[in-house]
């Protein structure tokens, strides 16, 4: 037992231990595993259209969450050749590499953390501002790492402990890592309180990997890979209930939210419906323009458009009415709006809003269903 | 005597009985007056302006405040008051309620009479001029998102507005979304911009008595704490530049969280010794 704890401990170190097999198996599995990796990201990519073409913000964040995963397991596999060259080159190029490998990892995480925040918040401002400093513990790391290696070659003379000063900044590292995975947790948790939105995003996808990349170094850019994979998998199961022809959701995800608000006990709920017959893109593009968190827009099958929200006063629907006429009166073809307002009654759960909502819509101007071809 | 409502229309008509800042209120949404004449001088015997308070809010019980209340006559103050309850009746208020600076001893005797109870408080309104404000010590920077509302379209102060109600904050005023943008000073009211869109208001009403108020102060998250900041800064350094640095500043401490920031960034500031008063409908 000792010796297996003893042989683990020198793996999480990076360093080879005595028994040959093990190592054989730990590297060439290492080294399928980044291949893995690599291929699941690439098909990630590939497979789905706004992330390759980097439609939405979320789209471009997630993407550069993907590339630096290909880049750290791409540079882990180009090491292979050099394991077996015996030359004080391939060494130094070794040591640099993994000073790039560390600080890939740290990008990750991070990144992954402004993928969750821009999730949680949707602003791209307040990403600017938030993370306008991020980079600045990565490049510290960077400094640490690149004096440890002058200092361990002897281009800087130190006498020290060298392997006291390589715990350290791996422990830097790690708490660095364990800072970003906490904001996420906290944005997170704060989201849960204060949103009604349905949540598809799993941090736990993306810990877990991370902490078996993080307990197992060698894996540690494969375990990034299936993270990432994952995250974006769950996440991907939002766009389901997205039209991307107007940015807005779906009738289908009215059930989905209407499961969400009733498991989590919301008793509140407002609808305003909208038609405008023969003008349907362009009254997609004026709500679209409306960015209220927590009030979500929908199109509806029979191409009726809805605004479903909590608690709202009369005052806020009929200015709302307002305020959406006046751009439909001032867009380049005027025209009018008809609207109507639901109310969820005192114990009406959500399924039975939603089904008021549908039949409501039916009862607007029937020629409504008119500009459904041309959207 | 005659009993006749306070309208926009003959609101002037009042002035100056009735100070004008109070007279330019009514008409709005919630605004309401009444007053008491001698049908044959025409004089002024007793009036009584006040503001309906959550009407909309189902959650809470619709109230009503007094926000100015005279009378010269007993008899008219009571059959003033009587006409203000069967008024607020309509609206089925729960309760009525007032702060003023003072009131006669006929005012007084007028309102316990009818019901009120009263006592001497700390008013809720604190004053501060400019030079106290500009010295408050403010932390954080000035940022390019915030920005005067006089630089906004009337739809983007509208989604602005539509923003705020939807996250049910309508600072002092219950009727915010029938409020004009010309309500507020431009140059001094300010909001901030994120993602293109408003993402909080800083807005500021000059009273008829050229008292700068602050009427709603709001931020939506994210960052909304850093914003509240920065828009505080903006309108602080606006007014300095438009105003001498003895304008009054009055700020209702409406709430816990106004009366925390108060406290904090204006220590030992008081409010001044009010009448403050209540009645519960039935």
């Amino acid at each position: 037992m000792r010796e297996f704890i003893k042989e683990l401990f020198l793996l999480l170190m990076y360093q080879p231990t005595e028994n040959e097999l093990l190592d054989e198996i730990i590297y060439y599995s290492s080294f399928v595993l980044e291949f893995v990796a690599v291929i699941g990201v690439i098909l990630l990519i590939i497979c789905n259209k706004p992330l390759r073409k980097r439609i939405r913000h979320q789209d471009k964040l997630f993407l550069n969450v993907c590339v630096l995963v290909l880049c750290q397991n791409v540079l882990d596999i180009l090491l292979v050749p050099l394991v077996y060259v015996d030359a004080d080159w391939a060494y130094n190029t070794f040591l640099i590499a993994l000073i790039v490998n560390e600080v890939l990892f740290l990008l990750i995480v991070l990144n992954w953390l402004v993928c969750v925040d821009y999730y949680v918040y949707r602003s791209m401002d307040h990403i600017r501002r938030r993370y306008r400093h991020a980079l600045i513990p990565i490049l510290v790391i960077i400094v640490l790492n690149v004096l440890y290696d002058l200092m361990l070659f002897d281009i800087i003379p130190v006498s020290v402990r060298f392997d006291l000063v390589l715990y350290g900044l791996h422990s830097c590292e790690l708490a660095i890592e364990i800072v970003y995975v906490i904001m996420a947790i906290r944005l997170v948790k704060k989201y849960e309180k204060e949103r009604r939105e349905p949540r598809f995003l799993r941090l736990n996808v993306f810990i877990i990997p991370f902490v078996l990349g993080t307990l197992f170094r060698f894996y540690d850019a494969s375990f990034m890979g299936f993270g990432v994979i994952l995250t974006y998998l769950v996440v991907r199961r939002r766009d389901d209930y997205i039209d991307f022809g107007t940015g807005l959701f779906k009738e289908k995800y009215l059930d989905y939210i209407g499961d969400h608000w009733d498991k989590k006990g919301f008793k509140e709920g407002n609808a305003i419906l909208l038609s405008a017959p023969g003008h349907e893109n362009t009254l997609a593009k004026i709500l679209s323009d409306i960015k209220i968190q927590d009030c979500f827009i929908f199109i509806l099958d029979n191409k009726c458009f809805s605004m479903l929200t909590g608690a709202l006063r009369k005052s806020a629907v009929l200015m709302t009415e307002q305020m959406i006429s006046e751009a439909a009166e001032e867009s380049e073809e005027p025209f009018t709006i008809e609207f109507k307002s639901l109310r969820r009654g005192d114990g009406q759960s959500m399924k039975e809003f939603a089904a008021q909502i549908r039949e409501a819509s039916k009862a607007l101007p029937p020629d409504s269903k008119g500009g459904a071809q041309s959207l | 005597m005659t009993i006749r409502e306070i309208t926009q229309e003959n609101a002037r008509d009042y002035s100056p009985a009735i100070p004008l800042e109070y007279l330019l209120e009514v008409g709005r949404e919630y605004s309401r007056g009444l007053a008491e004449e001698d049908d044959d001088t025409g004089e002024l015997k007793a009036a009584i302006l006040w503001e309906l308070r959550n009407v909309e809010d189902e959650t809470l019980p619709t109230e009503s405040e007094i926000v100015w209340f005279f009378a010269s006559d007993a008899q008219c103050g009571k059959e003033l008051l009587e006409a203000y309850d069967f008024n607020i009746g309509k609206s089925a208020v729960k309760k009525t309620y007032f702060e003023m600076p003072e009131l006669s001893s006929l005012e007084k005797s007028v309102m316990e009479d009818e019901g009120y109870t009263l006592m001497k408080a700390e008013s809720q309104f604190i004053y501060l001029t400019i030079e106290e404000l500009t010295n408050a010590r403010i932390p954080g920077k000035s940022s390019n998102s915030v920005k005067p509302i006089a630089e906004l379209s009337s739809r983007q102060y509208k989604a602005g507005i539509m923003n705020c109600i939807y996250h049910k904050r309508y600072g002092l005023l219950d009727d915010l979304p029938f409020v004009p943008k010309s309500r507020f000073n431009p140059d001094i009211s300010c909001c901030v911009l994120s993602d293109d869109s408003v993402a909080g208001f800083l807005l500021v009403h000059q009273l008829g008595s050229g008292v700068l108020r602050p009427e709603l102060f709001f931020a939506v998250e994210p960052d909304s704490s850093l914003h509240l900041l920065e828009m505080l800064r903006f309108s602080i350094r606006a007014a300095a530049d438009n105003y001498g640095p003895d304008e009054q500043v009055q700020i209702k401490r409406a709430n816990e969280a106004i009366k925390k920031i108060s406290a904090k960034l204006f220590p030992g500031k008081r409010g001044e010794q009010v009448v403050r008063g209540e009645k519960i409908r039935y």
